[in-house]
This record gives structure tokens, C-alpha cells and sequence, in this order.
């Protein structure tokens, strides 16, 4: 038997394809931007920690699945990256694109507003995520680590404006082929 | 929106649909990736972080070189500017007589860390120590750490300890690959080190405390209630335990603080080192021990 894609799944896998280098490039670019370039830049002696904001972009526009594996994705690198953890971002990202896309299929409409409050939402779940063992198992002093948390989510806050829009004119969102569960 | 049972039965659907499968692969992969980043038995970390090394300092060197372009781009054009009256011959020996000023003050520079250390070594004779450069400074704001250049294939271990050319302490290897090592330093909230404090040699130990990591600063902890401290004592090594050798300067005690029952007091201890001017770094990777 001789087995042959139609022209419609070579479209179809070339979209995804497409699709999956564009968010690749998209997450390498704020992942590099906020190790190498931000990683400079201290105000206060606080860096920006702004890729949960990204997740929360693509699962709001992607559903709660992509969302998850970008979460995914987005998770191992900053794992890697990042000194002081091993799986957290790994286990947190994914829920948190899984929970926002969710909530974006079934609930949520997908303008910036919406957006804003969980992207904010999700950068302070994660200073909080990283905190966790400081304020809990090594018993440091608190109020130095929630104004770590506190600013870390504030120098993030505008780069949900790029995370955002960035993410909303890749071209498959013109075509306002927004994904559904039904 | 209304979310009746119709909508139910589609959440629920989605949750079997999506959110099973989803759990799956997020589960296994952060399986793989603790198993593939945990460290080895010989220090050395795991598959997935010395590849993830191995792509990042390639990169932050290539983004740091791009930076220096950019700096220099910008100090030309200013100089350009500047000099638009004066003649091109004299301009282009202007930028090559700064370039050799500027290698000539790199070149003076290091060459006075090696002649310090090499002083530093007489006195130190069982030191055995490798040079590395740090290439990258940690971006998380949880600790204070940075990569170096030199790894397992220079000899260096989990562990060693690290310092300046002039004999004080930096901080200590935390994770290792081939070719590269990242060091914990002296003020990270996971340092511990025993030390000796004052001309009486009072043993104590040196901890990493959050908020005293935040303003470049370490703890004092664990002495006797009967312990006199004055600020300005200086603080060394003591060499118990076989991580660090005994006698390397650690800083200096800046402020004596009572914890948060009152109970008990601590020493803020200011590091000798000043972390922000740090460009090369010298492990120890072998010294004898003074019992």
C-alpha cells in the first residue's frame, strides 16, 4: 500500500510547523532578553522574572492544552537557566498555562484586560513559587523575601505589554481562528 | 455565560480530553528533567544542566561581546564627533593608542591579581590553585551566584573553595560541569562555613541570611552566650570541617543584632570581597589540612 499525505495535511503540518518556530523563537527571545539583557538591571536589587507572563499570552489565545505545553516548555528553560531550583517552573508553568487556557476557552474573552490580571496573577504566583522554600523550610526572614516577590512581579508588569501583543498578531490570531473545546 | 449541564459535560470532557493527557506529559518530563539535572555522585552535574550550560555561556559570551560592539560603537561616534576638526591620521592612531592603553590596563590589571596571588601562594605553599574567569552572574533574585570558565576538566570539585588573588574568600563550588562551574558566594542564603573571630580566635559560624544577602552582607551565628564580639573583628576560616582551608579572610563584623525572640544576638559580618568588582576568581583545589 503506498501511503501519501494529501496537499490538506501538508498544510496542515506545515501551519503547525510554522506555528511551533514562531513560538519557539518567541520564547527564546523573552528568555534571552531576560537572562542576558534584564539580568543586568537591578532596581532596588530586584530583577524582572517575566516569562510567566508569556505563558499566560499563549494559553489565553491558545486554549488550555498549547497553554499547558508551552507552560511546558517554558518551564525547563527557565529551570535550566535559572540557579537555586531544579523542577519548579517545570511543574508550576504547565499549570498555569493548563488553568489560564482553560478558563480562556470556556469562560474568558482574550483582550488585554483579561489578560493583564492573570499575567500579574501568574508573575506573583511565581516570585511566590520561588520564595516558597526560602519562607517555609529555611526560615528566612520574611518580610525581605515578600519584597523580593512584590518587586520582582512589578519591574515584570511592562513586559506584558510586548508579551501580549507579540503574541496576538502572529498570523493564525488575524484569521480570528480562536480555538474551542466544542 | 450560563453553565448548565451542557457546559459541564463539556468541562469535563475538556478536563478528560486535555487536562489527562497534559498531566502526563508534564509529570514525565519533570521526571526526566530532576533525574537528568540531578548531581552525580563525583559533583558533576547531570546531562540536561551541562548541555544547558553548554548552550548558555556560548550565548551570554556572544550577547556580552555584542554589548561591548555596542558600547564601542558609541564611544566612536562620539569621538568622531568630537574630532571632525582634526585630521584622520591623527584620529586613527588616537583609537589605536586607546586600544593598547585599554589591553595594556587589562594586561596590568590581571598581571597584578597573578603577582598578589603569587604572594598570596609563598605565603600558602600547600595551595594548589586554577584561575577562571566569570563569565555570567545568576539572574534569579533568590541567589547570589555566578559561572566560571574552568570545570571537572581542570580539576576543579564540588565544593572548592574560591577566592581572590589577595586570599579572600569568595565562596565555594555549587555545581559542576566539564568545562564550566557554578560558585556560591560568600553572602548566598545556602552558604555555611566555620570561622574564627577576633584576635581570641572564637569560633563561630557564617551563614547566609535573605535579607542580609540583599544588602551584601552575611551572618555570624552559632557562638557561646559568654562570647564578646566588638565590631570590626575580623573573620577568617577556621579550617574544621575540610571544605575551606583555615586562615582565609572572610570580613569583617560590621553590627551585632539580637534575633527576632531576643534570646540570642548575631554578628553582621561585611564581606572582605567586594562581589560587584569581580572579573576573575582562583579555586583552590587542593591545601593541607591543619588539624
Amino acid at each position: 500500500m503506498k501511503l501519501q499525505l494529501s496537499d490538506l495535511k501538508l498544510d496542515e503540518l506545515w501551519l503547525r510547523i510554522r506555528r511551533g518556530v514562531l513560538y519557539m523563537l518567541y520564547l527564546l527571545g523573552f528568555l534571552l532578553l531576560q537572562n542576558v539583557v534584564f539580568s543586568h538591571i537591578a532596581p532596588l536589587g530586584v530583577r524582572a522574572m517575566f516569562m510567566p507572563a508569556l505563558v499566560v499570552a499563549v494559553a489565553l489565545f491558545e486554549g488550555g492544552y498549547r497553554g499547558g505545553l508551552f507552560g511546558l516548555a517554558a518551564g525547563i528553560a527557565c529551570d535550566l537557566f535559572l540557579a537555586g531550583q531544579r523542577v519548579l517552573f517545570t511543574l508550576t508553568f504547565p499549570v498555569m498555562g493548563f488553568a489560564v487556557g482553560l478558563l480562556a476557552d470556556f469562560f474568558l474573552n482574550r483582550r488585554f484586560f483579561t489578560y493583564a490580571v492573570f499575567a500579574v496573577a501568574a508573575l506573583f504566583l511565581s516570585a511566590f513559587a520561588q520564595m516558597f522554600s526560602l519562607l517555609f523550610y529555611q526560615g528566612q526572614g520574611s518580610w525581605a523575601l515578600w519584597r523580593t516577590a512584590v518587586l520582582q512581579t512589578l519591574w515584570s508588569v511592562p513586559f506584558i505589554f510586548p508579551a501580549y501583543y507579540i503574541c496576538r498578531i502572529f498570523p493564525w490570531k488575524a484569521e480570528g481562528a480562536a480555538p474551542s473545546p466544542y | 455565560m450560563a453553565f448548565g449541564k451542557w457546559g459541564s459535560a463539556a468541562l469535563k470532557k475538556y478536563l478528560k480530553q486535555y487536562g489527562v493527557r497534559l498531566a502526563v506529559i508534564v509529570v514525565a518530563a519533570a521526571l526526566i528533567v530532576g533525574l537528568a539535572t540531578r548531581t552525580k555522585d563525583d559533583g558533576r552535574s547531570g546531562a540536561l544542566s551541562g548541555a544547558a550550560s553548554s548552550l548558555r555561556i556560548p550565548i551570554q559570551g556572544a550577547v556580552g561581546s555584542v554589548v561591548d560592539w555596542m558600547q564601542g560603537i558609541y564611544g566612536y561616534v562620539y569621538q568622531y564627533d568630537k574630532l571632525v576638526a582634526e585630521n584622520e591620521s591623527l584620529r586613527q592612531q588616537l583609537a589605536e593608542a586607546q586600544r593598547q592603553v585599554h589591553e595594556a590596563a587589562e594586561a596590568a590589571e590581571e598581571n597584578i591579581r597573578l603577582r598578589t596571588l603569587l604572594g598570596y601562594l609563598e605565603k600558602n605553599t600547600t595551595f594548589v590553585t586554577e584561575s577562571a574567569m566569570i563569565t555570567s552572574w545568576d539572574a534569579s533574585n533568590w541567589v547570589s551566584a555566578f559561572t566560571i570558565s574552568k570545570g571537572a576538566d581542570n580539576g576543579i570539585e564540588k565544593g572548592d573553595c574560591v577566592i581572590t588573588e589577595s586570599g579572600m574568600l569568595v565562596g565555594q563550588i555549587a555545581e559542576l560541569g566539564n568545562n564550566w562551574a557554578t560558585v556560591r558566594t560568600v553572602i548566598d542564603v545556602n552558604m555555611d562555613a566555620g570561622v574564627l573571630v577576633g584576635d581570641s580566635s572564637i569560633a563561630a559560624m557564617l551563614v547566609g541570611d535573605y535579607a542580609l544577602m540583599q544588602e551584601g552582607k552575611c551572618k555570624l551565628s552559632y557562638f557561646t552566650e559568654d562570647t564578646t564580639l566588638f565590631t570590626g573583628d575580623s573573620i577568617v576560616t577556621s579550617g574544621r570541617g575540610g571544605a575551606f582551608p583555615s586562615g582565609v579572610v572572610v570580613g569583617t563584623v560590621t553590627e551585632l543584632r539580637s534575633e527576632a525572640g531576643g534570646q540570642s544576638f548575631y554578628a553582621v559580618v561585611q564581606p572582605a570581597v567586594d562581589l560587584s568588582l569581580l572579573s576573575q576568581v582562583f579555586i583552590i583545589k587542593d591545601f593541607e589540612v591543619i588539624e
